[in-house]
């Protein structure tokens, strides 16, 4: 049959029989697609909604991490309440880049904190050891930090404990305190007598591990806060 | 014929349904992408990218829709030609990425030709089984030519390797074959030779061998090559009834490997639940049915069957690749259409989208009598 406008040969229009046959087929085939519909609704409600518990379960064991918040240590005080002895937390930003693109991992870093220098630090491929970059960094600097760059950079904290001036004796009147998994302890002199009050109750925090074992920062959450340490008044002269 | 004018290039202004959709979910993707890879370096890299490709494929699907069908009939060797040539030229100058040699590399700029010939492949194959069976006494296309389609399409999509481009090529060509009249021992003996094909494979790639193995006992194989298998499960149990809040996709994110292009699925079910994942699987199936309606409306057979195919090849991979992440197919790499990272396989289905309104606008149905089967002059 040919179409007076255009001049092209146009394949004939099939007969009644051959379309039904077509018709008939198409919709054997929409069956087989409706049946293969059905059976993806159904697994998917199988993992998302029948076997969830389970699944979450297994996920919880395998990448659920719960760790302790070591407790702020109390202070010593004299009788007039200047401090002898004092905690404080140190945190402490170590960079530690990917082999891939650390140049633009840097530049993000250095955008949520502007005060690190524009020139990614030197790091040694081989060693295992990362660079420290910032010291003292707040709560909130810290969660820029990792939003920025959560591959490039490792976050460690540490509660240090500090000393007012005072003279040899007054210091080994004190006393010393040890680290211990990393709460402080204290083992000799005043911060070992009231140790059972200055040393407070750590808390417990729970985070998801990636498949490299970092931490996931969105899933960090406390799941009891610590409770500091208590102030202790000691008679002990000296002060800041 | 001459060329259609500029004017016609523009899409018409008649609300279109399929490429409405087509565009939504296309746009949707761009964010679940997003939000799949804000963790890696580069956040919202491949978003873009993918948004640049969302532009390039509403243009591309006016141009398809605005070519005449007559016209890709006419020119079927220059359509099908050239991204046939392209299947076997990326097996020399194409580069490899996972261990398959499909893409073609230009300035951070890729081509996958496997899925830009996909739309050129259903017309080819429609127009090769429609005029051979012309010469059978009953109408139905013969074992040969779909010998010819199988082994000249698969072949060079199986030396890349990319075996989830064949199972795609060879079930709509199952398809568009018993559509047009195949007899039912020829599409036995097809999954015959199918059967013996991914025997041979699994015997010849011993990576194939232990993925298939896994999956067929994930848990067993959990910490080996059974592991991206869990983690599809894992996500999706995830999402429970409805997700996390947006970009709180944590497990995804921090387990499941590619969740922005051959695990999309699995990671866009953790962030929208099931109550979110079912329009999408709704639509998915809404298309397949939309195919079949436009289909069986033809009066050209020709016509009817490229609708089908078109409507198929989408429906296919779409089908597997949720398949794949739920654990009903072995893990093969397989896009999800409209939603994966991937400009190839978003530019090739909004071509087809366009073909099938080509095919459709330019059957006799359209201005036929309300009775289909009255014989048209």
């Amino acid at each position: 049959m040919r179409d007076a406008s255009d001049g092209d040969q146009i394949a004939a229009p099939g007969p009644p029989d051959e379309r039904s046959r077509f018709r008939a087929r198409a919709t054997m085939v929409l069956f087989v697609f409706v049946l293969w519909f059905l059976l993806i609704v159904g697994r998917t409600a199988q993992f998302m909604l029948v076997r969830r518990a389970h699944e979450v379960n297994a996920m919880t064991r395998e990448s659920v991490v719960y760790g302790e918040i070591p407790p702020l240590r109390g202070s010593l005080l004299d009788r007039d309440g200047r401090p002898l002895a004092w905690s404080e937390r140190r945190i402490r930003l170590l960079w530690q880049p990917p082999t891939e693109d650390p140049e633009e991992l840097w530049h993000r870093l250095q955008a949520a904190l502007p005060w690190l220098p524009e020139e990614m630090p030197a790091v040694d491929p081989e060693a295992e050891t990362p660079v420290v970059v910032a010291e003292g960094l707040t709560p909130e600097q810290v969660l820029a930090a990792k939003r920025a760059a959560t591959f490039g950079v490792r976050v460690e904290s540490r509660i240090e404990r500090l000393y007012a001036a005072l003279s040899p004796a007054q210091r080994a009147r004190l006393g010393e305190v040890r680290r211990e998994g990393g709460q402080l302890v204290g083992v000799s002199g005043l911060e070992r007598d009231h140790e059972a009050l200055l040393a407070g109750q750590p808390g417990v925090y729970r985070v998801v591990l990636d498949k490299r074992g970092h931490w996931v920062p969105e899933t960090w959450q406390v799941i009891q806060p610590m409770r500091p340490g208590y102030n202790v008044h000691v008679a002990l002269a000296g002060g800041k | 014929m001459p060329l259609p004018p500029l004017r016609s290039l523009l899409p018409s202004l008649r609300p279109n349904f399929p490429v409405l959709a087509a565009l939504g979910i296309s746009l949707w993707g761009c964010m679940i992408i997003h939000s799949a890879t804000a963790n890696s370096v580069g956040a919202s890299h491949f978003a873009l990218r993918q948004l640049a490709w969302v532009v390039v494929g509403a243009i591309a699907f006016a141009v398809a829709r605005a070519i005449p069908f007559a016209l890709y009939r006419r020119h079927i060797l220059w359509f099908a030609g050239l991204p046939y040539l392209a299947l076997w030229l990326v097996l020399v100058g194409g580069i490899r990425i996972n261990g398959m040699r499909g893409w073609f590399a230009w300035h951070g700029l890729f081509c996958q030709p496997s899925e830009m010939a996909k739309p050129v492949f259903v017309l080819a194959s429609v127009l090769l089984l429609a005029r051979w069976r012309e010469r059978d006494p009953e109408k139905r296309p013969g074992i040969l030519p779909v010998a010819i389609c199988a082994l000249g399409w698969l072949v060079p999509v199986g030396l890349q390797p990319d075996f989830g481009a064949i199972l795609v090529y060879a079930l709509t060509l199952a398809v568009l074959y018993w559509c047009l009249g195949g007899r039912l021992r020829h599409l036995l003996l097809g999954i015959g030779v199918a059967i013996t094909g991914a025997a041979l494979v699994l015997w010849r790639y011993p990576y194939v061998q232990r993925r298939f193995v896994a999956f067929l006992d994930p848990e067993k194989y959990a910490s080996g090559s059974g592991w991206h298998l869990m983690q599809f499960r894992r996500s999706l149990a995830a999402g429970g009834w409805f997700g996390h809040s947006w970009e709180m996709g944590s497990w995804s994110r921090a387990y499941l490997p590619l969740g922005h292009s051959d695990s999309v699925f699995a990671s866009l079910a953790e962030q929208v639940g099931f109550v979110g994942l079912f329009p999408l699987l709704v639509l998915i199936l809404a298309w397949v049915v939309y195919a079949h309606r436009r289909a069986c409306a033809c009066q050209q057979a020709e016509n009817a069957a490229v609708i089908l195919g078109l409507g198929a090849i989408v429906g296919v991979q779409a089908f597997i690749h949720l398949s794949v992440n739920l654990g009903l197919l072995p893990p093969t790499g397989i896009t999800l259409p409209l939603v994966s990272y991937g400009g190839s396989s978003l530019v090739a289905t909004m071509v087809v989208f366009g073909m099938v309104e080509s095919a459709w606008r330019d059957d006799p149905a359209q201005s036929a009598p309300a009775n289909p089967d009255t014989p048209s002059s």
